[in-house]
């Protein structure tokens, strides 16, 4: 039972979140789950991707019960072992009590080896055989039927119905298949549930003979004596290396013989119950358990898989946005424009400003008033030009020719400001390769509104603004 | 932890720096993105993530929008050297009026290890412009050009270029967040490196990060369209002869097995959205040149299908299952072993004896099969493969529709549809599992080897057409 317990793991461990984030994928696989605050709960708590998918599945595995399943399926296993066990040792002495005579306590020393060892040994070929395929990349791993009861066993009687369940059970196998482990643990579930069993009758085998007196012989119909002597002899090789006492030819054709034969023939029962029943057993468990060990590491979801992407996708998505210095002014914060309200002569002033140098300039054909006309690209001297220009001559009208396709920024708007206490009016006029389009004018004229200059009237139409 | 690499990002007005870092960070929601100027106000943070881990931060500023006054204010002020002036200046009043939103920029550009000048090359060089670069270059910390909008007709890159040296910004990296160029993102990250060459390490570490990242979306989106092939090609509708004979049920049947068949090519292509960063439905406003107009696209059209068929050619392998669409009344379905005969002997040398066996099993008890025929499978493959490869070219960026691209699928289109029948015809072996179209049987240990068979040769496939590549966005 505590080579169960080993198997299973401790709580918490990798393991556990492996399978819960595998058993919520396959929850997942007939529809998403509403996982919002799992997912930012988990990009707070942990760094690294596979750990946030493992604490995203955590919260909402909770939220299943999938924790408190799993810890009772762990709490059980064990005890569902050690019953299969106790099942197939009773079913092994209902075999092997068909074979003593119960009225003259007479044992069958062959027959119940036979029964004893019979079903064990054809198990046994069966799980190699099946493992020799897997390994061979044919059939997906059969044998080990016990271990494949017990874990549906397991499942059913503690998983609890619906789909949890059986989505913690799939979890299992998958990630087990994946990690190529899943005949091994099978295989270690098997084993473990017959070397209980074979301890068990060992057990029995030791008590029973120890406190009665059996006589123990042979009898055949069918077989030859000399087929006996053989098959005692072949059987006898391993044991007499242990030292344990074998029946020699001359006892095996007696049949029974003396107490000393009988006790030599009751401890090579035993001694080949253990060494062909126990042995092979524990041996084959504790490889299947090397084996687990050496491999638990790859226990891992197999976060290529396009459900893992998506999550790492939406993870990266929610990575906050911080806000590090805020906007505290907000967009107006200007105060009214200056105006001329001094003399001004009877002049239009044409100023293109910031234009791509392609355009043709100066526009045709020219207003006849048209006195001052400019075209700068906007550095800080050309800006001082035209403003000195500007001061001198007053003009009822300046025309600012800006680029509609461009993006109005502060500078044009400071440019537009330094121009209106030296004009009557200012408008402005948007131009370029192209007509500009009604949605250019719109953003230039809300440009306009929320810089506070209203009055400044923007047009495409070159007529509209003289 | 290492040090997180700190990268502000700069430009005038609207010049796509929020754009920018969505593309840079895979993420959609970030920002605001307008055509509106000033849209972004603050400075706002944002990291992009190796592994689950922050590796680089981004500042997206907000716009320089004043810098030829800044410029002369900052001449006015005291300081020997120009980070001194701008520092002085960042300490002065004006640095919380008329200049708070430069004033911004500039605090944060001391305060980075490097910053990517965002450019909107269809802007003419202006005066102001370099006076944003020397007020840039004022904070003495490497700055990295990024020309934006180098696709567009109206782009001035020579001229961009030209000014970008005279100021003394020798490395430009062309990259444009709406539809990135193949390996853009790298080129973005080398030139960086040579830029800062102690961080030269980990920039490679990001780079190569990107390449695995973009490996994996690959891989995922061949799995996807692996797994709905698979499906397809394993769904069936049994329904009995007498059903099938009254024009009206069998019309419903047809449908109802039409809308399974469209919304299972629909969630698949949600699912690649969301490996690339979008949501669902985003994927109308993705305007993919690739596949607009056909998201909302009925694959049983009979017209797409004739398209299809005529596009594959009469050679190429299932192009007579395609062209034997000729019972409109199915459109793209096989009846058991009933309907086309010719096709479905075909479909059963394909596949075996054993799902002909059950087909005349299910004939002898008077129940027929309705089934995807291989054509509609092409078609199916056809489009999911292209949404993918175009949304791996898709920045998170803009907000306007692209110009169209040159489509990559213009010139290998046949020999794509060639290739894709194959890896169709690889999905005989589920014609014979109805139970694999079910999501309890989605663990299946075949199908998942099958799903896997087809998502490499899918695989194949893509890297033939598209060699997968970090800086292709999304």
């Amino acid at each position: 039972m505590s080579a169960a317990n080993a198997l299973a793991s401790r709580p918490g461990s990798a393991f556990d979140a492996a399978l819960l984030t595998e058993a919520v994928r396959v929850i997942e696989a007939q529809g998403p789950l509403e996982d919002g605050q799992a997912l930012r709960a988990a990009l707070v708590l942990h760094d690294g991707r596979p750990a946030q998918v493992a604490e995203r599945a955590r919260v909402l595995g909770e939220r299943l019960q999938l924790g408190a399943r799993l810890q009772r399926a762990r709490a059980f296993a064990p005890w569902v072992l050690a019953g299969i066990a106790a099942l197939i040792s009773l079913a092994g002495f209902a075999l092997a009590g068909q074979i003593v005579d119960a009225g003259d306590r007479r044992i069958n020393v062959l027959g119940a080896l036979a029964a004893l060892l019979g079903v064990h040994l054809l198990t046994l070929l069966l799980w190699l055989a099946a493992l020799a395929l897997s390994a061979a990349g044919i059939g997906a791993g059969g044998g080990a039927a016990l271990g494949r009861l017990w874990l549906q066993a397991t499942g059913r009687l503690t998983l609890g119905r619906g789909a949890e369940a059986g989505a913690l059970l799939h979890a299992l196998t998958s990630l087990l298949d994946r990690a190529r482990l899943l005949p091994w643990v099978l295989g270690f579930a098997s084993h473990a549930i017959w070397a209980l069993s074979f301890a068990v009758v060992i057990g029995v085998l030791l008590f029973a003979l120890a406190f009665r007196r059996y006589t123990l012989s042979w009898e055949t119909t069918l077989l030859s004596p000399e087929t006996f002597v053989a098959g005692v002899h072949a059987l006898s090789i391993a044991p007499a290396w242990l030292g344990l006492p074998v029946p020699d030819a001359a006892a095996v054709l007696s049949g029974s013989g003396n107490a000393g034969a009988q006790r030599d023939w009751a401890w090579w029962l035993i001694g080949c119950v253990a060494l062909y029943g126990l042995l092979p057993r524990v041996l084959f468990a504790g490889l299947c358990a090397a084996l687990w060990r050496a491999r638990r590491t790859r226990l891992q979801p197999d976060f290529d898989a396009p459900y893992y992407r998506k999550l790492f996708a939406r993870l990266d998505a929610l990575a906050p946005a911080q806000v590090v210095d805020p906007d505290t002014h907000g967009p107006a914060r200007h105060g009214a424009p200056a105006h001329y309200t001094g003399a001004t002569q009877d002049m239009l002033a044409l100023i293109g400003f910031e234009l791509p140098a392609e355009l043709p300039w100066p526009p045709h054909p020219l207003p006849a008033h048209a006195g001052l006309v400019m075209n700068i690209a906007g550095s800080a001297a050309e800006r001082l030009q035209v403003l000195q220009a500007l001061a001198q001559a007053h003009p009822r009208t300046a025309v600012l020719a800006c680029h509609a396709a461009a993006t109005p920024d502060r500078g044009t708007e400071r440019f537009v400001r330094e121009l209106l206490p030296h004009c009557g009016e200012c408008r402005l006029w948007l131009t370029g390769a192209q007509a500009p389009t009604s949605a250019q004018v719109q953003r230039w004229t809300d440009w306009l509104a929320a810089a506070g200059m209203s009055e400044v009237r923007c047009s495409a139409d070159w007529a509209g603004n003289d | 932890m290492a040090e997180i690499l700190q990268i502000a990002v700069v430009g005038h007005t609207n010049a796509g720096k929020t754009s920018l870092l969505r593309t840079l960070t895979r993420h959609v929601d970030f920002g605001q993105v307008s055509d509106r100027p000033g849209t972004t106000r603050h400075v706002e943070a944002i990291e992009l993530r190796v592994d689950g881990r922050a590796a680089v931060r981004f500042f997206d500023t907000p716009g320089l929008e004043d810098a030829v006054t800044l410029l002369q204010h900052l001449q006015l002020l005291d300081g020997a050297t120009r980070p001194e002036r701008v520092r002085s200046f960042l300490a002065g009043p004006e640095a919380h009026g008329s200049f708070e939103q430069e004033a911004k920029v500039l605090r944060k550009m001391l305060e980075v290890d490097a910053a990517f000048l965002v450019i909107d090359t269809r802007e003419a060089v202006l005066p102001k412009f370099r006076d944003e670069v020397e007020l840039l270059n004022s904070c003495a910390i490497p700055v990295l050009p990024v020309l934006n909008f180098v696709r567009s007709e109206a782009s001035r890159e020579a001229q961009w270029r030209e000014m970008l040296s005279a100021g003394g910004l020798h490395a430009v990296v062309r990259f444009d967040a709406a539809a990135p160029f193949t390996g853009a993102e790298r080129d973005l990250y080398h030139d960086l490196g040579a830029l800062l060459p102690a961080q030269r390490q980990a920039l490679r570490a990001v780079v190569e990060h990107l390449q695995r990242e973009a490996e994996g979306r690959r891989h995922a989106g061949c799995q996807v369209i692996a797994e709905l092939l698979v499906d397809l090609a394993a769904l069936r509708h049994t329904i009995d002869t007498a059903q099938f004979d009254d024009p009206l049920q069998r019309a419903r049947l047809v449908e109802t097995m039409h809308r399974e068949v469209n919304q299972r090519a629909q969630r698949a292509m949600d699912d690649l959205l969301a490996l690339h960063g979008f949501r669902e439905g985003d994927a109308a406003e993705a305007s993919l040149p690739q596949i607009s107009g056909r998201w909302a696209l009925d694959l049983f059209n009979p017209e797409t299908l004739r398209d299809a068929g005529l596009r594959l050619g009469t050679g190429a392998a299932v192009g007579a299952a395609v062209g034997v669409v000729a019972d409109l009344a199915l459109a793209g379905l096989s009846l058991g072993a009933g309907a086309a005969l010719g096709a479905t002997i075909g479909g059963a040398l394909a596949q075996g004896w054993g799902p002909f066996g059950r087909k005349l099993a299910n004939l002898a008890r008077g129940v027929r099969e309705l089934s995807v025929e291989d054509g509609v499978l092409v078609l199916t493959a056809d489009w999911q493969f292209d949404a993918m490869l175009a949304l791996e070219r898709r920045g998170h960026a803009a907000v306007q529709p692209l110009a169209a691209p040159a489509a990559p699928a213009a010139v290998g289109a046949r020999e794509n549809m060639a290739a894709l029948a194959q890896v169709v015809e690889a999905t005989a072996p589920a014609r014979s599992h109805p139970a694999w179209a079910r999501p309890r049987h989605a663990g299946d240990s075949d199908r998942l080897q099958l799903v896997h068979e087809i998502a490499a040769q899918l695989d194949v496939v893509a890297q033939a057409r598209a060699p997968v590549e970090a800086g292709s966005a999304g």
